[in-house]
């Protein structure tokens, strides 16, 4: 089955559908894109993290250097050599491995712990995208600016949204998100949305979002950006179908009750995208064919961190998010699964902007091998 | 130094060789024998057409002789269009300095490989008594070989003797046999016996006081008809025993020729070359306005319809006038996005296909080449369409009507302001523009036939509006009424101008010139042999080259 954003003329019969098996119940609409942007969800305003912005790189790696009692002397020799990332091996080395254990130098990107907290500071405005997750509302929750809904739990934000790399709105993209995904979706597999509707635009209506990993990577246009209205096949592997059940409310399409969402990522980076009780809205723009909302849910923090450690010393001295900084701050801000051995919360609330264009996507659950 | 000396001189002797032979009389192989330019000069017609080779066919040959493996690089200096075809404007150009330095320069990237170590195992048929200097047997062989492909005829005895001259001194200077060669091979490549296609004619021994080309000549105007490349050994052969200017032995050989899937490369090169392919290397879109058209789109566009065309004409032996109606084609995935339908890059057992024959459904408006993306987008503006462009593309391209360029002190203001509220879709603002007198008249030829491809944006995409407002694609093709593309390529296909056209355009691409006055009997007949064959284009060629039309020259004026 080939499904795609509606239209009569296009009931095209493709040339090659002829293995395309596995036909689903048609729906009444069906509508197919392939995600295009994948952005931690920022909504940055004046006042929202009053203790001020994270320092730059280089005033972290002062303080960091000073909390393992090195010389003011040596941390101005080596701090003033980071250059924007363009150092000698020496710094290089020194900024690496600043973390301490027993005295003998640690990898900080390895063994972030070993490195004091330098403290970054906490986001604590009252609007933040997301969702309510856990049905509570407490200090430490956030009101949606779009939809004003309380008690939204995005602690992802709350431990990084200060960093001057992380901060950006709905129109101006977070710089740091924004690098990583522009160079992952290059090589990782497209991620797919398709929603199904009796009428998108009744009220009430039932709606399934169908979250994929294509066997495809995504092209580009003469932009640079994705290219729209080209053919994936969503990949049978049972690990990555995620179905989720909603309904049009307020003529978005809106994903209440919690679901898992399962993502294969790319592997130096984004790894996997493993969220739990995720929530998802999203709004259909009839003017470009495109679909925009936010998927919010707890996804293991460790494997946040993974994102700024991979690339370590680059993400630090290019991109600005101290990696140990973020270790504190993620572990410390980690608010559910906790291990039942150390109580230590194993899971972040988050929220990500998802953006999709149209595009053709095939059914292979039942393709003949 | 003595290398840097002996280059230098060699280069010396090469342009002054072309220099002499573009400018002077052209090789003649016989007593009896008339140079072209002698020919080409006459008065009465049907004279021959000295060529310069495409760079498409130069390459060709040189991968025919060396292997496709052999680097070219190099500039080729653009051709005029003359009768809508370059392969005419072919026959009216000379060469610059700055052009004969880029042939130069390939000559010698070519020869230099010719002779490495590792080809020369392969292309030089001997090996010299001693690598370290001189060896006519050996370098005789050689030249012999590879210069009657690249002459297309056997080097006479004056060329064979300048070659081993220049070979032996090289080889000698340098103390290398292969530089020798190489040296050699250089000559021949910059030559205008090899960059020029010469027919050389001769004295007619049935008919005295008649000419006929040579038959080398012949076996170059069938192998370029039909391949697009110089003869090979087997109709130099042909050539060679005189079965070229037999009817039996010149059907024999045009069959095979037309047995060959080589036939669809003088296929492509014909269409390429009536559709204005060319046109793609200064194309551009605005991305902002048209993201999907990218470079790979403008190259897969062009090999969309040249796929469409050899799998209807050549595999399918269809009717020429089909083309403008077929609603089968090839895509490829990035082609797919920007027609809107779905496709895969992968074959049903997930082998890679870039290429995937694809049917639109019946009613779809995408049917025939005129709506293909290589059609719509060559023929608009960076970031709107222009039906009066596209019209004029089909009547001159297509139909073969000349449409008169615009005057000089056309105001197009109207025409342009894509963003004027008053007239949202091109068919309004041609309308308000074509009240001015002097536009009229042309913009009734084109724009009718134009404006029914405005469901086609400037970059082959589908729209069903115009700033808001919906198209109007109905239009008239002389007094045939019709709606949309698809009732434009049923009106084109029907009409008589369109396979008349294509005659016109395939005698021209065959001679290298227009037909003339004096040819108008053999056209007709052309056209009635290409109504009575269903027209199929293949039956065309053959009946072309098989005509005595075909090879028929003039007596030279000047009394020889």
């Amino acid at each position: 089955m080939v499904s795609r954003k509606v239209s009569g003329r296009w009931a095209a019969i493709m040339a090659g559908a002829a293995f395309v098996a596995g036909a689903q119940p048609a729906a009444a609409e069906t509508k197919s894109f392939v995600v295009s942007w994948f952005l931690q969800a920022a909504h940055s305003y004046e006042g929202d993290c009053p203790d001020g912005i994270n320092p730059l790189p280089e005033d972290l790696f002062r303080i960091e250097l000073r909390g393992i009692g090195m010389s003011e002397k040596d941390i101005e020799e080596i701090v003033g050599g980071v250059n924007g990332g363009a150092a000698t091996d020496e710094v290089e080395h020194a900024i690496v491995n600043r973390g301490r254990h027993n005295g003998k130098p640690m990898n900080a990107y390895t063994y972030p712990d070993t490195v004091p907290d330098p403290g970054l500071h906490e986001v604590k405005g009252k609007f933040a995208y997301g969702f309510n997750l856990d049905g509570k509302t407490t200090p430490n929750n956030y009101e949606d600016p779009e939809t004003a809904e309380k008690g939204v739990d995005n602690q992802y934000w709350r431990a990084l949204g200060c960093n001057i790399n992380h901060r950006g709105t709905k129109t101006e993209r977070p710089a740091e998100w924004s690098l990583h995904w522009e160079l992952n979706r290059n090589s990782m597999p497209a991620w797919l949305i398709t929603v199904e509707a009796d009428d998108f635009t009744k009220e009430g209506s039932d709606v399934t979002v169908t979250l994929n990993k294509a066997l495809e990577r995504v092209t580009r246009d003469a932009n640079g950006y994705v290219r729209a209205d080209a053919t994936f096949r969503a990949d049978p592997d049972p690990r990555w179908q995620n179905t989720l059940k909603g309904s049009i409310k307020n003529g978005m399409i809106e994903v209440r009750d919690p679901h898992e969402v399962h993502l294969s990522g790319d592997p130096y980076m984004l790894t996997d995208l493993d969220m739990t009780q995720a929530r998802v809205r999203m709004k259909l723009n009839p003017e470009d064919g495109t679909i925009e909302g936010i998927i919010g849910g707890y996804i293991p923090w460790r494997r946040v961190l993974f994102i700024y450690g991979s690339s370590g010393w680059n993400s630090e001295t290019m991109l600005g998010t101290d990696i140990p900084g973020a270790y504190h701050a993620l572990k410390k801000m980690a608010d559910a699964y906790p291990d039942p051995k150390t109580g230590q919360n194993t899971a972040i609330s988050t929220a990500f902007r998802i953006v999709g264009v149209p595009a053709f996507i095939v059914r292979i659950k039942d393709q003949v091998e | 130094m003595a290398m840097m000396s002996i280059q230098k001189r060699l280069r010396s002797t090469v342009s002054l060789a072309a220099t002499v032979a573009l400018c002077g009389a052209l090789t003649s192989t016989g007593a009896e024998s008339v140079t072209a330019a002698e020919v080409a000069a006459a008065p009465t017609g049907n004279g021959v057409v000295i060529r310069r080779l495409s760079q498409e066919q130069y390459e060709t040959i040189v991968h025919d002789i060396f292997g496709p493996g052999m680097k070219i690089g190099g500039r080729f200096e653009p051709v005029p269009r003359e009768e809508g075809l370059l392969a005419v404007g072919a026959g009216r150009v000379g060469l610059t300095t700055s052009g004969f330095e880029q042939y130069d320069a390939m000559a010698r990237t070519i020869a230099t490989q010719v002779v490495d170590p590792t080809h020369r195992k392969v292309l030089i048929p001997c090996k010299p008594a001693v690598a370290t200097g001189p060896d006519d047997t050996c370098a005789k062989q050689f030249i012999s070989q590879a210069g009657a492909l690249l002459y297309r005829r056997p080097l006479n005895e004056r060329e064979l003797t300048l070659q081993l001259k220049a070979a032996n001194q090289a080889a000698t200077s340098l103390k290398d046999f292969y530089a020798g060669l190489e040296s050699s091979l250089s000559l021949m490549l910059v030559s205008p016996q090899f960059l020029y296609r010469q027919e050389t004619v001769e004295a007619d021994p049935s008919k005295p006081g008649q000419y006929r080309l040579d038959a080398y000549a012949k076996a170059s105007r069938l192998s370029f008809l039909f391949w697009n490349t110089g003869p090979d050994p087997q109709l130099l052969a042909a050539a060679q025993s005189g079965a070229l200017h037999t009817d039996k032995g010149l059907a024999s050989e045009i069959d095979r020729l037309m047995a060959s899937p080589r036939i669809e490369k003088g296929v492509r090169a014909f269409f390429s070359d009536m559709l204005g392919f060319d046109e793609f290397d200064t194309l551009a879109k605005d991305g902002t306005i048209y993201p999907k058209f990218t470079t790979h789109v403008s190259q897969d566009s062009q090999e969309q319809t040249l796929r469409t065309i050899t799998e209807l004409l050549l595999v399918n032996k269809g009717d020429y006038r089909d083309l403008f109606t077929t609603r089968k084609t090839f895509l490829t995935p990035l082609l797919a996005s920007v027609y809107g339908v779905p496709l895969l890059q992968n074959k049903p057992n997930g082998y890679p296909e870039t290429w995937h024959a694809y049917e639109y459904p019946e009613g779809d408006p995408r049917s025939g080449i005129l709506t293909h993306v290589s059609f719509v987008s060559l023929h608009s503006h960076p970031g709107r369409t222009s039906p009066t462009i596209r019209g004029k593309a089909m009547r001159e391209m297509i139909m073969c009507q000349k449409v008169p360029d615009p005057p000089g002190n056309v105001n197009f203001t109207v025409v342009q302001d894509t963003n004027n509220p008053l007239f949202k879709t091109a068919r309004e603002r041609l309308t308000a523009h074509a009240t001015e007198a002097m536009c009229t008249g042309c913009h009734k030829i084109t724009d009718p036939i134009g404006l029914a491809l405005e469901n086609f944006d400037s970059a082959g995409g589908y729209r069903l509006r115009e700033n808001g407002a919906m198209l109007d694609t109905s239009g008239t093709l002389n007094a045939t009424q019709f709606t949309g593309a698809a009732g434009l390529g049923q009106a084109m296909s029907e009409n008589a101008a369109v396979t008349q056209c294509l005659v016109r355009r395939l005698s021209a691409f065959a001679l290298g010139r227009a037909t003339t006055a004096g040819e108008a009997a053999w056209v007709k007949s052309l056209n009635d042999g290409f109504s009575a064959d269903a027209y199929r284009v293949p039956n065309l060629m053959k009946r072309i080259a098989t005509s005595t039309e075909f090879f028929r020259v003039s007596a030279p004026a000047n009394g020889h």
